[in-house]
């Protein structure tokens, strides 16, 4: 099953691909075995790419006696993946998902997934939620941290 | 002198007593060798009596005016002593009346002078402390605007590149940090 799961991990990375590549899996697997008229033309070029990219392998996992335990027990273990929430002061667009889902992998882990969040506030840089636990690392941090000296500055500035 | 008119008016009433009474001596007695005697007498102790009166007269005019010259002596000595006394009283008073002039002066100006300082002293330290107060609060204030003026700004400035540069330095120091065990 972790094999599953790291095959389907691949190319996602974030928790709202994971919903609806489910959903894409599942639709696809019930078509296979349970007689859907759905066809490769009814989907999506880029979601059907990626059913593609799972793999011959994947799929011969799967008859029509087991496919709903195992796409029932990839679900439950996609849902227990730890998420790293990512909050940045921007609307991250979709290419910079992709290279920021390729960092998480290559440097923490390839069942690393993550989702974000916007917070204006933040001015620049990031907060991360990992595990329930927050840590600031945005400029606004950088900021409160170097209040004094900032407002040592600030003074030697105005003083002249 | 109002002293000396009473004694030639006594003399001259007593020499009109005497005439008078040599004409009554003369009137009222028989012509006569004693009475001419008498007469002769009396006129001549009338005369003595006038002479004496003179004399008299006389001596207490000049003791009076003796007198006079030493009351005038005296009380010209007694001017001067009084107003010796006056000028030294009255330049003792305005001595002092300078001296308690220039106290209370003095005085005031202290009191004055360590008035105002109270006062300035008061002025400052509100000053001190509403410049304080001001310094807190601009120090409480100017990371707010610092960071609000910053969010403005960079929002504006940077690009998605500078952006999600920030966000991948973050990355690698939460990964420094072990932020992902």
């Amino acid at each position: 099953m972790n094999d599953a799961v790291n095959i389907f991990l691949n190319n996602t990375f974030t928790t709202s691909d994971i919903k609806r590549r489910l959903i894409l899996l599942k639709v696809f697997i019930y078509s296979k075995f349970f007689g859907s008229t759905f066809t490769s033309s009814d989907y999506d070029p880029a979601d059907f790419s990626w059913l593609q990219s799972l793999g011959n392998g994947f799929f011969k996992q799967f008859t029509s006696t087991n496919a709903t335990i195992i796409l029932s027990k990839l679900e439950d273990e996609l849902k227990q993946l730890p998420v790293l929430i990512v909050y940045v002061p921007f609307e991250m667009p979709e290419t910079e998902f992709f290279r920021l889902g390729n960092w998480l992998k290559t440097n923490l882990g390839s069942n690393f997934i993550f989702e974000t969040r916007i917070d204006p506030d933040l001015i620049g840089g990031t907060a991360l939620s990992w595990k329930g636990i927050y840590k600031d690392l945005s400029l606004r941090e950088t900021l409160l941290e170097n209040r004094n000296q900032i407002l040592e500055s600030f003074k030697e500035f105005i003083n002249g | 002198m109002p002293n000396n008119l009473p004694i030639p008016f006594f003399w001259v009433t007593i020499l009109i007593l005497a005439l008078l009474y040599i004409r009554e001596v003369i009137l009222n007695r028989p012509a006569s060798k004693l009475k001419a005697h008498t007469l002769e007498e009396a006129q001549q102790k009338a005369l003595e009596i006038i002479h004496s009166a003179i004399k008299k007269s006389q001596d207490i005019t000049s003791q009076g005016k003796l007198m006079d010259e030493r009351w005038k002596e005296n009380f010209q000595k007694t001017l001067d002593q009084n107003q010796t006394q006056i000028m030294s009283e009255t330049q003792e008073l305005f001595e002092k009346f300078e001296e308690n002039l220039s106290n209370y002066l003095t005085q005031t100006q202290t009191q004055s002078t360590r008035a105002i300082e109270l006062e300035l002293k008061a002025a400052r330290s509100l000053i001190d402390n509403y410049k304080s107060s001001q310094l807190r609060v601009v120090d409480e204030n100017i990371i707010a605007i610092l960071e609000k003026t910053l969010s403005i700004i960079l929002s504006k400035k940077l690009t998605l590149a500078d952006q999600m540069d920030l966000v991948y330095k973050a990355l690698e120091k939460a990964k420094a940090e072990k932020f992902f065990v």
